[in-house]
């Protein structure tokens, strides 16, 4: 339904957008590019393309791209969408790990300059724009230090850099809800009880406030973990990494117009299934909630 | 418990590496040469591609009748062994060689040309190029559905001559048979490019990761008279000038086709690169239409003083870092130019020859005369000494538009000059050009602009419906002859987007076009050029220069007008 | 009152005092004594800071100091704008959805639902080409436009917020005794709920306004930001990606800028933590 829908605006949209995907600085004759339009049924009136690509796309096949014509749309984000995932992945995982344990160590301290040095490190890699940390970080440690490959998409060293830059978001989220969430829970009755049971602060943080204070990161991971599931612009442009997240913003900027939606789509249904891993994982990890749904 | 934990995380460990390994492509090596080429490329058909980075896979991956020779660009044999023009400059006729095959070892003879080319004529086909070979008897009434395709005068005779019967003489054919859209495409491709359908030239296609990188190979079939040296070449799809520029300095690529402004005044001076950096004459124009419709564009004394106070050698050297040349007139590259480029290669200590962009063609360029009047005049009577600072002279501006009753500083009376809009497209250099051209104007004239940048496709439908005041604009020619450029402005010009209209030019350039003798005809395009500078609806601002850093172990790379370095020349010195 | 005791504390109050600061740089850049941002002399392009250019300039010759303080006043404008629009349009969206029946409550979230399903950078790509030519284009100097898109994007999240925090403040003891007295439900929302929701909305405020900062950059990558020669810290980051490359690098076009941004949005989320912790209820026992 929520598919259906955002299929439906997306579709509007784009085709409201001035400009069509045959326009060049040397344009074809008018008739030629009727001829072009013909063929890719362009000349249709809306509805019928509408009804049309929508038929393309339950049966998974919407046809070739309008700016590459050689190949199918669904091969083209069959192709993009593995690296994506990959680089999403290990960048969610890198991230999430990593901001956990900032989130812990400055939750361990509160007020301290410990705690105060995690919040701003866990903002930096958010205080600045992508590309510039990217630019800066491919700089220094490619070309200052000579170790990883600046760009390129060929061997695993060259997936460390945009993974590192992709994952500082997600760190930095993860580590902020997971800090307000032990300062939250160490205030609880529950958390009181075990300090008085004479266990140390650290374990009590461990053992007794981690897993309710991860409820609220959880809860924000099926969209995070879309979002950099299909991919960053930024990245795979500064690091010329073939993933599908280029095609958002050429797709809608070249009016390839099945390309674009298909993208849109597989936005959305990551989406849709992301959020509901999140909600199953939230019920393992919590058990209340299972209650509340009976 | 420990255990099982540990063991469960090595397992997820080692699935996850499989994966990655599955996913990252494994390269068998590095090619012999990696070519940083720019955009993802579009279709590599020959029919559908229109722009540069498909135009350079696909003439390595095709041959056509003819190939260009790499230093010259003299048309030289492809698979044409030989070739005969009729004295009226009509009829080609073309011996194509025996024995070709395509890169499935099938047969390739003349009649493959004959379909390939019929097809890129045919208006249901839709190719963006067809109008190229509309100059072929019955081509044009095919397409504006008057005639059909048995009309067209392409003919064979026998399996390995191939005929073409033209309206009028058209001196760049020869030169049109080495370009993309006339090579010759296989029976079955069905309007597809890509792996598997059967190519003939040197390589073939045998890899292509979207976004990625392409890979061609030589193809064993081949049997057409080039050498090519290498046996594997990469086309990086980059998009970002930086990148490339990453890509070039880490030794991962050996040839870019982009890179960031910036980098460009140092790339030409500084000494680790200067050896590196290409900026050779390009046949292209960059310059700003404008819109003679709207006032007060309508005033001739606006347009005179717009260009007149403007430093076009300011803009050049200081803004765009020194590589391209001021542009007076439209057909860019006249001899005043390419006797300053050469000079200020000469200065960087390279000291290759220039070819003359158009042998045969003196440009025009607008110039002040004594008596302080303006006229186009033939460049080649410039002193290339005087040539930076031609133009330019933003005290005639002023008194130009103090005459015409507008308000100038200095000089309150007057009507005050509208708001003009400046229309580009985002990215690249047209931002900061278009910033210097404001300031300029602000600063001699008083004259206020606004800037409005829009994304690509956008710009375009603006620009067609002419909905702008002044509007970047580029030229690429199609083909080395001023009727590439010339014909853009005509009333019936698709591409004109200015609304301009001039009888009299129009009647210049079709007697140009059907002119065989040389000399009368570059005559009558001199005429027209003039009529289009002094009267026309455009703003020439520089002559466009190729950007090519390539690596020094690069060889068989020639400078060239048109930017096309045939990969069957090119060789790789291992370092 | 409340005892505001974090924002007190060092780190938090020069945060604050820095955002104040750019704020009040940001009100009087055409009152300061500065190099006028727009002013090109491409003979000193690239100039590396000296005294006179505190900052350097950058590719047309412009002072980069005074560049820097006008986008501050952009840069803060457009986030200025993004709030307001947040303000306006997602805390009342938010309330009337946690505070209406559960029908009421269904289709509205569905709608933000729907919209956050949507990539962002795709609907706001379109709508500018789409609204690009209307009269909107040139509202507020050329900025009018932006700010809209931003406003129609960054409502969504606070209507969440909003939300939430209504559906669990309707049903206190407090809000259902007011229903009980007869008190009109619109009424109770505006008057009574409403006010309660401040440090929510405050501290929502202040985590939105990093992400339309970075989102304005972001958009000036894709050359879709502001327009020339408007100069806001998003072209600013974007002429700084432009020379980070190993032919060029004008360190000080890269450093002084990025500087300015971070040192705002880490100020921004060190107060906004600050006042989290100093306004949160549940702190209060």
């Amino acid at each position: 339904m929520t598919i259906w829908a955002v299929f439906t605006i997306s579709f509007f949209i784009v085709r409201a957008a001035p400009g069509g995907p045959f326009d060049e600085e040397r344009d074809p004759p008018a008739d030629v590019k009727r001829a072009i339009e013909q063929r890719y049924n362009l000349d249709a009136p809306l509805w019928v393309q509408y009804l049309d690509q929508l038929g393309g796309w339950l049966l998974l096949d919407p046809g070739p791209s309008l700016r590459q014509p050689d190949h199918d749309v669904a091969s083209i984000l069959a192709a993009g969408l593995p690296v994506s995932l990959l680089l999403g992945g290990l960048a969610l995982i890198l991230g999430t790990t990593v901001g956990i344990l900032l989130g812990v160590l400055a939750a361990y301290r509160v007020g301290s300059w410990l705690d105060h040095g995690v919040v701003v490190i866990a903002s930096i890699g958010i205080s600045l724009p992508l590309y510039v940390i990217a630019g800066i970080l491919v700089l220094s440690i490619s070309f200052g230090l000579g170790w990883l490959p600046p760009a390129g998409w060929q061997s695993a060293s060259s997936l460390i850099l945009p993974v590192l830059c992709l994952s500082l978001a997600p760190a930095a989220q993860a580590a902020r809800l997971v800090r307000s969430g032990l300062v939250e829970m160490a205030t609880e009755e529950f958390a009181r009880t075990a300090y008085a049971k004479g266990n140390g602060s650290f374990s009590v943080l461990i053992r007794h406030c981690l897993r309710p204070a991860l409820i609220p990161l959880i809860s924000t991971l099926g969209p995070t973990a879309a979002a950099l599931l299909t991919g960053s612009l930024v990245i795979e442009q500064i690091f010329a990494i073939p993933g599908v997240g280029m095609h958002f913003i050429q797709g809608a900027m070249n009016r390839d117009y099945p390309l674009v939606l298909g993208a849109v789509l597989l936005y959305t249904v990551l989406l849709q299934v992301l959020t509901l891993l999140g909600d199953l994982l939230l019920l393992t990890i919590d058990p209340r909630l299972r209650e509340q749904d009976r | 418990m420990v255990w099982r934990r540990i063991g469960s995380l090595v397992l997820i460990g080692l699935l996850g590496a499989l994966l990655t390994s599955m996913i990252i492509p494994t390269l068998p090596g590095r090619a012999d040469l990696v070519i940083g080429n720019g955009t993802d490329p579009g279709s590599l058909h020959p029919h559908r591609a229109t722009g540069i980075p498909e135009g350079r896979i696909i003439r390595a991956i095709h041959e056509g009748l003819l190939l260009l020779d790499p230093a010259t660009l003299e048309p030289i044999p492809g698979c044409a062994e030989a070739w005969t023009v009729s004295a009226t400059g009509t009829r080609y006729r073309f011996q194509v060689q025996q024995g070709l095959t395509w890169s499935d070892g099938s047969p390739l003879d003349a009649r493959d040309f004959q379909r390939s080319w019929l097809d890129l004529i045919d208006p249901l086909q839709g190719a963006p190029y067809g109008d190229l070979l509309e100059g072929l008897v019955g081509a044009k009434d095919w397409r504006s559905g008057k005639g059909s395709r048995s009309d067209v005068a392409i003919r064979c005779i026998g399996h390995h001559v191939l005929e073409v019967d033209f309206e009028h003489p058209i001196p760049w054919f020869p030169y049109l048979c080495a370009q993309t859209p006339l090579q010759p495409v296989h029976p079955d491709a069905d309007g597809r490019a890509g792996v598997g359908v059967p190519t003939n030239g040197p390589w073939f296609l045998t890899q292509w990761n979207l976004r990625d990188r392409i890979r061609i190979e030589t193809n064993p079939h081949y049997r057409g008279p080039a050498r090519p040296k290498l046996a594997t070449i990469d086309f990086l799809a980059v998009e970002s000038g930086n990148t490339q520029l990453n890509f070039f300095a880490a030794g991962m690529s050996d040839w870019t086709v982009r890179v960031p402004t910036p980098a460009i005044p140092v790339l030409r001076s500084d000494e680790n690169w200067s050896g590196k950096w290409r900026a050779d004459p390009y046949l292209g124009i960059r310059f700003y239409r404008l819109n003679l419709q709207r006032p007060p564009l309508d005033d001739p004394a606006i347009r005179r003083a717009l260009s007149l106070s403007i430093d076009r050698q300011q803009l050049c050297q200081e803004v765009l870092g020194g590589d391209p040349e001021p542009a007076y007139g439209f057909v860019p590259w006249p001899a005043p130019a390419i006797e300053r480029q050469r000079q200020k290669l000469a200065d960087r200590g390279i000291t290759e020859q220039l070819l003359p962009v158009l042998p045969h063609y003196q440009g025009m360029a607008l110039a002040r005369h004594n008596d302080d009047t303006i006229s186009a005049i033939p460049s080649a009577e410039i002193d290339p000494d005087h040539w930076p600072a031609l133009g330019y002279d933003p005290q005639l501006a002023r008194d130009l538009l103090q005459q015409a009753g507008w308000q100038v500083p200095g000089n309150p009376q007057g009507r005050p000059i509208p708001r003009l809009e400046m229309l580009h497209p985002s990215g690249g250099t047209n931002s900061i050009v278009a910033e210097w051209l404001q300031l300029s104007w602000k600063k001699q004239l008083g004259l206020e602009t606004r800037i409005r940048a829009m994304e690509w496709r956008s710009f375009l439908d603006v620009q067609r419906a002419v909905d702008y005041d002044l509007s970047r604009s580029s030229w690429i020619a199609d083909y080395p002859d001023p009727a590439t450029f010339l014909t853009l402005f005509t009333s019936d010009a698709p591409n004109s987007r200015t609304g301009w209209s001039h009888p009299e030019y129009d009647r210049l350039v079709a007697e140009a076009l059907a002119q065989t003798d040389v000399v009368s005809r570059n005559k009558l395009w001199q005429q027209a050029e003039s009529i289009l500078l002094e009267s026309g609806p455009i703003l020439p601002l520089w002559s466009m220069t190729s950007n090519n850093l390539v690596s020094q172990q690069v060889t068989g790379f020639w400078p060239n007008p048109l930017d096309q370095h045939d990969l069957r020349s090119i060789d790789r010195r291992s370092p | 009152m409340r005892r505001l005791k974090s924002i007190g504390s060092p780190i938090p109050l020069a945060a604050l005092m820095w955002l104040v600061l750019m704020l009040l740089v940001a009100v009087l850049a055409p009152w300061l004594p500065l190099h006028s941002p727009e002013e090109a002399t491409p003979r000193q392009a690239w100039s590396s800071p000296g005294e006179d250019h505190l900052f350097g300039t950058d590719a047309l010759g412009r002072d980069l100091f005074s560049r820097i303080i006008w986008g501050a006043r952009i840069s803060l404008a457009c986030a200025a704008a993004g709030a307001v629009a947040a303000l306006l349009f997602g805390v009342s969206w938010g309330l009337l959805a946690g505070g209406g029946n559960a029908r009421r409550d269904d289709w509205m979230m569905r709608i933000v639902d729907l919209l956050d399903s949507v990539p962002l950078v795709f609907l706001v790509i379109l709508l500018s080409s789409v609204a690009r030519g209307s009269s909107w284009e040139y509202a507020g100097g050329g900025l009018g436009l932006f700010f809209i898109i931003l406003g129609i994007v960054y409502w969504t999240p606070m209507a969440r917020v909003v939300r939430g925090e209504t559906r669990s403040l309707a049903t206190r003891e407090w809000a259902l005794a007011a229903t009980a007295l007869g008190t009109a439900p619109n009424r109770i929302l505006w008057r009574q709920i409403l006010p309660n929701l401040v440090p929510t909305i405050l501290v929502t405020v202040t985590l939105i306004i990093p992400r339309i900062l970075l989102f304005e950059a972001f958009l000036s990558f894709l050359g879709l930001g502001v327009q020339a020669p408007i100069v806001s810290w998003g072209t600013l980051a974007r002429d700084a990606f432009e020379v980070l490359n190993p032919v060029r690098t004008a360190w000080w076009m890269v450093a002084f800028p990025s500087l300015a941004l971070a040192l705002t949005l880490l100020a921004l989320n060190v107060v906004g933590d600050a006042l989290r912790s100093d306004l949160d209820p549940k702190r209060q026992r």
